[in-house]
């Protein structure tokens, strides 16, 4: 765990207690009685599991009980979820999607990457060093930031994701439920018949289709045809990934009238390809303006075509954990708990509302009114809610309980007697 | 009752797709007692339950003949009762691929109604007929997508994967050929379910004979040594020929017939069996020993001694082999011909 000290670590359960003794609002999951459940405690640095509930009751017991780090629950349904693996009898499991602001390549990331050696508190911004420059301890946490743009990044995924089941697989907006993971990133949850018996394979077509994983730009209606010097291609209304990609490279027409994206399409297109794009490029505006040309120009050659087709694909594919999809066994952050890396709840979003969401501007359970005094190692500026706090490094000072509990569980602080 | 369910309850159908509910129906009416088989006056259903078997083990597919219909109808469920008996996993599987290659080359030429109507009400597949344009594609069909992965997540070619699908509101949108080829996985698992279901049963006594002569085909299968794949010359083979012969060179998977037609023309073109093997052995279910019984089988060195003429360009038709409706081909009746003529022109 991340906690600085065992006094930290004392503090935030009894924050936790506290928070858990009022709290009855679990997100619980359907058929909790078929689910297997884990949790973090505090003290032990492993995962106890293989639990079952016979009711809502009965998990909201445990947690006052226990008063977890991190509590999951199983997206499957097992006949006997206490059993050991191989006998708990699968009967079927929600699709999980997982979409994680580490997992987006962003130019912020490098930013918000840092380090504290865990026993003389010395801190330092990436690159991460193998051992304490000061005090040559190796016991160095690496720790990740986030920030607005990388979470707004994630959010926009999801977003993307859901459009993508709604549209194309046709999943109603009733059956998907949304998460903010109360860290950097969202879980997006479906249930349905026919979705619980899909085993891995199915799952892994699933994921292919959403990453564009193996798309043969051909089977989409983008080729050039025999006896035929220019390519045919999908309209921007078409459906699948036809018509994403077509939108997909009108969109990056218009950002290449922006240099500040030079580097980015150089490194993508390669540099002869992104020339030649940009030679023509207030022609293919006005071309694509109403619907795609797919002769482009005549200047635009074969190789430049497949390449901005696969930019276009890379851009509308969906980033996700592709292993948490395909893992018919996977354990969840259960609903409505507190993420122990933040102190933050794992919030339900209404799927209406999740493109005005703002993961930041009420992610803490805990009060704004009472202040702890900590002692903070390292801290970028950060925002919760209306408010920014830091930067720090190595200072003394006096926080609201929300912001003193998210430093703490982050590992960057710890109380100040 | 539907129309369509109205019109496939005839003779005719049940012969052509004997595991349909009603064609079990008609067989249990017939009353047909296991005992009897060895009878006289059933010799020939016996007969053709034995060719069933005979057929699907040693080429893969069962001959599409339906002269007497009764026969044919049960026939089915007496080789499949005779497959429970040998019990012997290779046979079974054998079997339902061919019994279901059967079936779909029927569908391939049935209306989209009576299609539609099977794939619903005897596998349960959410499918329906749905003429749709989407760009260059013209599809017949559409399928509810779940359906859908459950077939395509088992097969490896990249066109069936689901990225390169047409998906719109949980339908992925199919040609006619696509359909049927996904039926025809669920017929194959229904007829080998049906099999295992019975199996290692055992045998009235007057069976024992039509029994031991099936042990004694399975017998028959002998190990071989390995070959240099060769590349024969393919330019004067007429286009369904090279079709086919193309499509296994690319490791693309043809079917049944279509490798049959193939072993059948090269054998009568004099090509050697190791070389055909080894031509065959390009494709992802290769398997040595079987592929040298079979082509031996055809060439008439095993078996019934009897070498295999090649289908006529109408049984070609019939199976969709037919290039561009032998628009290059000149009025020939036989593949073969057309090759000795290219031979004589080139002369």
């Amino acid at each position: 765990m991340a906690f600085l000290s065992y006094n930290d670590e004392k503090f935030i359960k009894n924050e936790f207690k506290n928070f858990y003794s009022n709290f009855n609002n679990i997100s619980f999951p359907k058929e909790i009685e078929k689910r297997e459940f884990g949790y973090f405690t505090f003290e032990q640095n492993i995962m106890i599991r293989h639990l079952k509930v016979s009711n809502n009751e009965e998990i909201l017991k445990l947690i006052k009980n226990v008063i977890p780090l991190h509590i999951y629950y199983s997206s499957a349904y097992y006949e006997d979820p206490s059993a050991p693996m191989e006998k708990k009898g699968w009967n079927g499991a929600e699709l999980i999607f997982d979409i994680d602001a580490d997992h987006i390549v962003s130019d912020c990331q490098k930013e918000h990457k840092f380090w504290i050696c865990n026993n003389c508190k010395e801190s330092g911004m990436a690159p991460i060093p193998k051992i304490c420059p000061n005090c040559k301890s190796d016991k160095i946490n690496e720790l990740d930031w986030f920030c607005d743009k990388c979470l707004t990044l994630a959010k926009n995924e999801a977003i993307k994701l859901i459009e993508i089941l709604e549209i194309d697989f046709g999943i109603q907006s009733k059956n998907i439920n949304v998460f903010f993971s109360g860290h950097r990133g969202y879980h997006v949850h479906i249930d349905s018949e026919y979705i619980r018996k899909l085993d891995q394979n199915a799952r892994r077509e699933i994921v292919d289709y959403l990453i564009g994983e193996g798309i043969d730009f051909s089977r989409h209606g983008i080729y050039k045809p025999k006896k035929s010097t220019t390519f045919i291609g999908p309209d921007y209304d078409s459906k699948s990934w036809g018509g994403r990609i077509a939108r997909g490279i009108y969109d990056i027409f218009l950002r290449m009238k922006n240099s500040s994206f030079e580097e980015y399409f150089i490194e993508n297109l390669g540099k002869s390809t992104y020339k030649n794009f940009l030679n023509n490029l207030e022609n293919l505006i006005e071309l694509w303006y109403e619907k795609p040309v797919w002769s482009f120009t005549p200047n635009i050659k074969k190789k430049d075509i497949e390449k901005i087709c696969m930019l276009a694909l890379k851009e509308q594919a969906i980033k996700l954990d592709t292993v948490v999809t395909t893992d018919i066994h996977r354990l969840i952050r259960l609903g409505n708990s507190l993420n122990g890396k933040t102190g933050w709840l794992s919030k339900e979003i209404d799927i209406n509302k999740l493109e005005s969401f703002d993961p930041l501007i009420d992610p803490s359970p805990f009060d704004y009114e009472n202040y702890v005094k900590i002692k903070v190692f390292l801290s970028p500026k950060f925002r919760l809610g209306q408010n920014f706090f830091g930067p720090y490094k190595n200072e003394v000072v006096k926080l609201p309980l929300a912001a003193a509990i998210f430093l703490i569980c982050k590992g960057v602080a710890s109380l100040y007697p | 009752m539907s129309e369509e369910s109205l019109l496939i309850s005839s003779l005719l159908y049940y012969a052509k797709y004997p595991f349909l509910p009603k064609a079990k129906e008609f067989v249990k009416n017939f009353n047909l007692a296991l005992d009897n088989l060895s009878l006289p006056s059933y010799k020939n259903i016996l007969e053709r339950a034995i060719k069933r078997i005979e057929m699907a083990y040693y080429f893969g597919f069962i001959d599409e003949k339906l002269e007497n219909l009764e026969v044919e109808i049960l026939s089915y469920p007496v080789a499949l009762y005779l497959a429970s008996i040998i019990n012997n996993p290779f046979l079974s599987k054998r079997i339902s691929l061919a019994e279901a290659e059967r079936a779909a080359n029927f569908l391939m030429n049935e209306d989209d109604k009576i299609i539609e109507f099977i794939g619903k009400n005897i596998f349960n597949l959410d499918i329906s007929i749905e003429k749709n344009i989407i760009g260059n594609f013209i599809y017949d069909f559409s399928i509810n997508v779940y359906h859908y992965i459950d077939f395509s997540s088992k097969m490896n070619a990249v066109s069936w994967k689901l990225a390169n699908r047409f998906l719109y509101k949980g339908r992925v949108y199919l040609f006619k050929r696509e359909i049927v080829r996904i039926l025809k996985s669920h017929i194959e698992n229904h007829i080998l379910s049906k099999i295992n279901e019975y199996k290692g049963i055992s045998p009235p006594s007057s069976l024992n004979e039509a029994i031991n002569r099936i042990k004694a085909l399975l017998k028959e299968h002998t190990p071989l040594e390995s070959f240099t794949p060769i590349k024969p010359n393919i330019k004067k083979f007429p286009p369904c020929m090279k079709n086919i012969y193309e499509k296994i060179s690319l490791s693309e998977s043809v079917s049944h017939f279509a490798r049959f037609t193939l072993v059948s023309f090269l054998i009568n073109l004099g090509f050697e069996i190791e070389k055909i093997i080894a031509l065959f052995s390009q494709l992802g279910d290769f398997d040595e020993k079987m592929t040298k019984y079979q082509v031996e089988h055809i060439a008439g060195i095993r078996g019934g001694k009897k070498k295999y003429i090649v289908p006529s360009c109408k049984t070609l038709k019939t199976h969709n082999l037919c290039i561009e409706d032998g628009k290059y081909c000149e009025n020939i009746k036989s593949p073969l011909k057309f090759y000795f003529k290219q031979v004589r022109r080139k002369k």
